[in-house]
């Protein structure tokens, strides 16, 4: 039922200070227009009053703030849901708009005059660009967070279709009744648009069908934003981003009516015929008083019809003229005044159309009118089928053959069933501008942009549709390319027949305006990978960082206290985060062989090795352990971070060499945690009776042992310089365990270290950290891992590389520095010798025992001979320092071997 | 009416050759589902843990002396769903293409992370890490939160409910 003025109120909303009634079955623009609100926005460019125009989503004159949502289509939106509504555009109102004498100035602002201008003073651009921005309008995006949290849903289907018209309907009937799955996806409500005659009754009779069957899913007000490989369909929905998954796809999008190029063509009061034809239709208004139709299609006879019955019904409205060539001039219903092969010259008018100038027989007359009506042809809505290159997508309908028949709709959607079915193209789109008849006709409504820029564009050489496109921006505005990209084309192709130029630019998602609230669907959560210890850690007042996906303690609180615990008492970190696998089976030690450039060979049972892993390219990625349980069974650690990625490396070399070899990811079932410190060995033998001395565990060595009744495999590491023992263990009993050492190193003073001491004590030891102290292209020998690599083993990944780089000159390298004074220099740090930049700090720290900075950076150093001293700068000054050698903590490691 | 528990399962992985793995006789009440062609898992109730285990040892060690049994049961937790809106829950957190077909094993990501899916008749256990459990028990109350007929409150996700026996024992090969 169409709403008229009869139909009850439903609703209201505020529309800038205004009550504005709602009718049932109303959108925001017609309930607006309802309210006599005829400036809908301001222009973009030059802040032309623009007003209601397609009604069909294609075109930018509609977009308002609706509950503090900018550029919303207020003729696709459901009044219903409105509860403020304000145009975005206009200063100090879309009303009465100050910045409209820009179109008086259009002269100054020629096409691409912002590419040009405010280069020079630099400083100027800033505060230009904000201007601008502020000018051009579109409202304001909301700041912070959302306050929906849209979830996206997978659906697998074997047919999506996309576009709930006549051809959409009848392709999605068609699949049903194949036995497919299929889903129907539709910007509106099925059906809604069209005004009430045959063909919603015809559209209405389809979804009957196609609901009875019940195998299809309809979504409606739902958008398909573009197609992408898989294929993936998303659809914003109102509730849900719905991601199709689909075996094929339908594309029934249907086709925009031409839009016209004329002088005046923007001025509120010109319509698109289906625009007017929902206006009256379906939502019972009358779109002026004195109405000109431009008539060149038979289904624009049926808008005039439409028009002629309203306007005899309302008698305060009237057609005054319909335009129509002589084909059709029959079908003109007695009492309209014909004008036959009459073409528009001009719509005139300030502010709104007052009349058309119009050419007819090699005459000119003036139409006194406040509507006109276009109904010229039709441009494809092809952007979906142009968005699909390689995917398994048909079109049907209008989109493939527009201003196509009902029935032919009907059946080119059947045929889409067949799987013999050839895929159909869209038709080219017919000649420029319908006879343009003069340079400041808008082909672009979003972007301001005339036929006038076009030729100046073009002039200045941008001779393709692509570069036309870029320096005009026409295509590239909210409507996407819906009505000006045919222009565009066609302006190419008339300039320059028959050459590669006149390309239809690349159609790129999303086809249709969305949210960034929707592209974030239901991955707005960040994953954040957890130990088991994590609520523990939280309960003792830790403070939580990322480390890589994880989520870890910086500190406890006092970063010092945790230092001096690990030097002088004891302490424990939690360390499940490291990658920790498993490696068996007859060729497991071969492949470690061949992956590690240490020896593993020679590895004794029971014994540890640190190790690098190397790319091809001899580039170090990750390090970690190496520990052998027995002939032909390891068990080896990564960095945090590098687990997955070493894993991935291993299995890759492993299938590449077809070893027998199998590899077992245990870092969520095993947990692990070092106890460091002086006086660990002590405070492990209050929960231990298995022997812990030098002797039993050496360093580098491993045991089971059982620690408060929890099985450890304890590894004798040292990363962080002292006396280390790493328990790994089963992960449901690390609570247990945690809290073992915890009591029992009361007496010792304990505290647990976080990531920010850890840094420090490492630092002082010189071990780097992968990805911090390490770059893309690092091999060994410039970090001064050399003695992790052995080049007399035949093969080892990264082996030949690292030869034929042995053979360059080293000009880079990490090196150890200490800064005099209260402070080490900031990461990142600049540093200087001799005034000249030669690198940056990578790692820095105070060194509390040490009383001075010490850091690791990198120096260039292209004679060979490193600097002596260095200079580094950073945002609080510079600081005055030495480049050292070796560990800056006992760097005879007798500490982590006691 | 949908229900979802925290639950916690046996998982005995098991690695060895394809051949191997093919003719291991899965102990009762577990499921064995293949994970990889030289991967492949037994699934049981928590107490039947030891027998599984040994059972998988055993066979392992008669049949291919190199090959690893190991007990990755800490390594994972289960949601267990139960109710008609277990599959639209579900495809809100994963792209899987979830079959019609029971029993099924599935694997891939879910909420972000990796998980392994086993579809029984009536209902679906969802295995994650137990590095992901709290992250994908607060992605299950977001979903959830947007069906209408499940209340927030009464998802019981902090339960330690014990799988259910089942006298299935072979899936079809992990796919996804």
């Amino acid at each position: 039922m169409a709403a008229s003025e009869s139909a009850p109120v439903n609703g209201s909303f505020d529309f800038e200070g205004r009550n504005v009634p709602c009718m049932q079955g109303d959108t925001i623009a017609s309930a607006l227009y309802r309210a006599e609100v005829r400036t809908f926005s301001r222009s973009f460019k030059y802040h032309r009053r623009r007003g209601l125009y397609c009604l069909t989503g294609d075109c930018p004159n509609c977009l308002m703030t609706v509950n503090g949502e900018p550029a919303v289509r207020t003729c696709m939106t459901p009044a219903a849901g409105a509860r403020h509504v304000a145009r975005g555009t206009g200063w100090p109102s879309a009303e009465h708009d100050v910045l409209s004498i820009l179109w008086h100035l259009r002269a100054l602002m020629p096409v691409g005059f912002y590419y040009k201008s405010m280069i020079r003073p630099r400083w100027l651009f800033p505060i230009a660009e904000r201007v601008i921005r502020r000018i051009a309008g579109l409202g304001t995006a909301p700041h912070g967070p959302s306050d929906s949290a849209k979830e996206c849903m997978h659906h697998h289907t074997d047919v999506v279709v996309i576009g709930g018209g006549v051809a959409g309907l009848s392709a999605a009937i068609a699949a049903a009744q194949r036995g497919e799955r299929v889903m129907l996806v539709e910007e509106g409500i099925v059906g809604e648009r069209i005004a009430p005659g045959p063909l919603r009754d015809r559209i209405a009779a389809q979804r009957e069908t196609l609901s009875r069957d019940g195998s299809a899913m309809i979504l409606e007000r739902a958008t398909a934003i573009g197609i992408f490989e898989g294929p993936l369909v998303p659809v914003v929905g109102e509730d849900l981003l719905h991601l199709v998954h689909p075996q094929r796809i339908v594309v029934a999008t249907g086709a925009v009516e031409r839009h016209a190029v004329f002088p005046g063509n923007d001025l509120p009061g010109v319509w698109l015929g289906r625009g007017v034809s929902r206006l009256v239709g379906v939502h019972g208004l009358t779109p002026g008083r004195a109405i000109v139709v431009v008539a060149n299609t038979a289904e624009g006879l049926e808008h005039l019809e439409l028009l002629r019955q309203h306007a005899s019904r309302q008698r305060a409205c009237k057609v005054v003229a319909a335009l129509v060539p002589r084909a059709l001039a029959e079908g003109v219903a007695p009492g309209v005044d014909v004008i036959v092969d009459g073409t528009v010259v001009e719509a005139l008018g300030s502010g709104a159309l007052r009349a058309v100038l119009i050419e007819t027989g090699g005459s000119r007359r003036t139409l006194p009118c406040d509507t006109l009506v276009l109904s010229l042809g039709y441009e494809p809505r092809d952007s979906l089928l142009r968005h699909a290159v390689l995917e398994p997508v048909c079109g049907a309908g209008d989109v493939v053959l527009a201003g196509c028949s009902a029935a032919e709709a009907e059946e080119s959607g059947r045929r889409t069933a067949d799987p013999d079915h050839a895929p159909e193209a869209a038709e080219p789109t017919g000649a420029f501008l319908s006879e343009p008849s003069g340079a400041e006709g808008f082909v672009c409504l979003c972007e301001d942009v005339a036929v006038k820029e076009f030729e100046h564009a073009w002039d200045e050489g941008y001779r393709s549709t692509e570069l036309l496109k870029r320096y005009s921006t026409v295509t590239m505005g909210s409507c996407q390319g819906a009505l000006c990209h045919a222009h565009l084309k066609a302006f190419v192709r008339q300039r320059s027949p028959g050459s590669w130029v006149g390309q239809p630019t690349t159609a790129r998602p999303p086809a249709r305006p969305l949210r960034l609230e929707d592209l974030a669907a239901g991955a707005r959560v960040p994953v954040e990978y957890h130990t088991v210890l994590h609520n523990r850690h939280i309960a003792r007042g830790a403070e939580m960082d990322w480390a890589g996906a994880w989520k870890r303690p910086s500190n406890y609180g006092d970063v010092e206290q945790e230092y001096w615990a690990v030097r002088k008492n004891v302490s424990v970190m939690d360390i499940s985060t490291l990658g920790k696998y498993r490696v068996a089976g007859p060729d497991a030690a071969l492949l470690l062989e061949r992956i590690y450039p240490c020896r593993v060979n020679d590895i004794k049972p029971w014994r540890s090795r640190y190790t690098l892993l190397l790319n091809e390219a001899g580039y170090l990625f990750d390090d970690g352990m190496v520990c052998k349980l027995g002939d032909g069974s390891f068990y080896v650690t990564f960095t945090s971070s590098g687990g997955d990625a070493a894993e991935s490396w291993l299995r890759e070399w492993a299938d590449e060499w077809k070893l027998r070899v199998h590899i077992a990811n245990v870092t969520a079932a095993r947990s692990a945690i070092n106890v460091a410190g002086p006086r660990a060995r002590e405070l492990l033998a209050r929960l231990t009776q298995d022997s812990l001395d030098a002797e039993a565990v050496p360093y580098g060595g491993l045991r089971e042992i059982c620690v408060s009744g929890v099985e450890c495999l304890t590894l004798r590491v040292g990363f962080v310089g002292e006396l280390s023992y790493e328990l790994h263990h089963a992960s449901r009993q690390s609570e247990m365990l945690w809290d073992a050492l915890l009591e029992a190193g009361r007496a010792f003073d304990i505290r647990p270290h976080g990531l920010d001491a850890l840094k420090l004590l490492r630092l002082e030891k010189g071990h780097i950290l992968i990805g911090q102290d390490t770059d893309f292209d690092t091999t060994p020998a410039k970090v001064g891992l050399d003695f992790a690599v052995k080049m007399d083993k035949p093969e080892f990944v990264g082996r030949t590389a690292l030869q034929r780089l042995a053979s360059l000159p080293r000009e880079r390298s990490l090196v150890p520095m200490t800064f005099a004074g209260p402070r080490a220099p900031e990461e990142g740090a600049q540093l200087f010798a001799g005034g000249i930049h030669v690198g940056n700090v990578t790692s820095s720290r105070f060194s509390p025992t040490l009383g001075c900075g010490i850091a690791l950076g990198w120096i260039r150093h292209p004679t060979g001979a490193l600097p002596t001293s260095v200079s580094a700068r950073d945002t609080v000054g510079d600081c005055e320092g030495e480049v050292t050698k070796g560990p800056f903590y006992d760097p005879k490691g007798e500490r982590l071997r006691a | 009416m949908l229900s979802i528990e925290r639950t916690h399962a046996a998982v005995i992985a098991c690695y060895a050759s394809a051949a191997t793995l093919d003719a291991l006789p899965a102990p009762p009440n577990a499921y064995a589902c293949r994970v990889a062609p030289d991967e492949l898992w037994l699934i049981a109730p928590p107490e039947l843990l030891a027998d599984t285990e040994r059972c998988a040892t055993e066979y392992c060690a008669r049949t291919e002396p190199l090959a690893l049994v190991l007990d990755q049961s800490d390594g994972w937790t289960t949601f267990t769903f139960r109710g008609d809106e277990a599959l639209s829950v579900l495809a809100q957190l994963s792209a899987l293409p979830f079959p019609a077909t029971r029993p099924a094993w599935m694997q891939g990501a879910l909420a972000g992370g990796a998980a392994k899916i086993l579809l029984l008749e009536g209902e679906v256990h969802v295995l994650v890490p137990v590095t992901l459990r709290h992250h994908v028990a607060a992605r299950l109350r977001d979903v959830c939160g947007s069906l209408t007929s499940i209340p927030l409150s009464e998802i019981p996700l902090a339960g330690d409910a014990r799988m259910p026996a089942s006298s299935i024992r072979a899936v079809p090969p992990a796919q996804g």
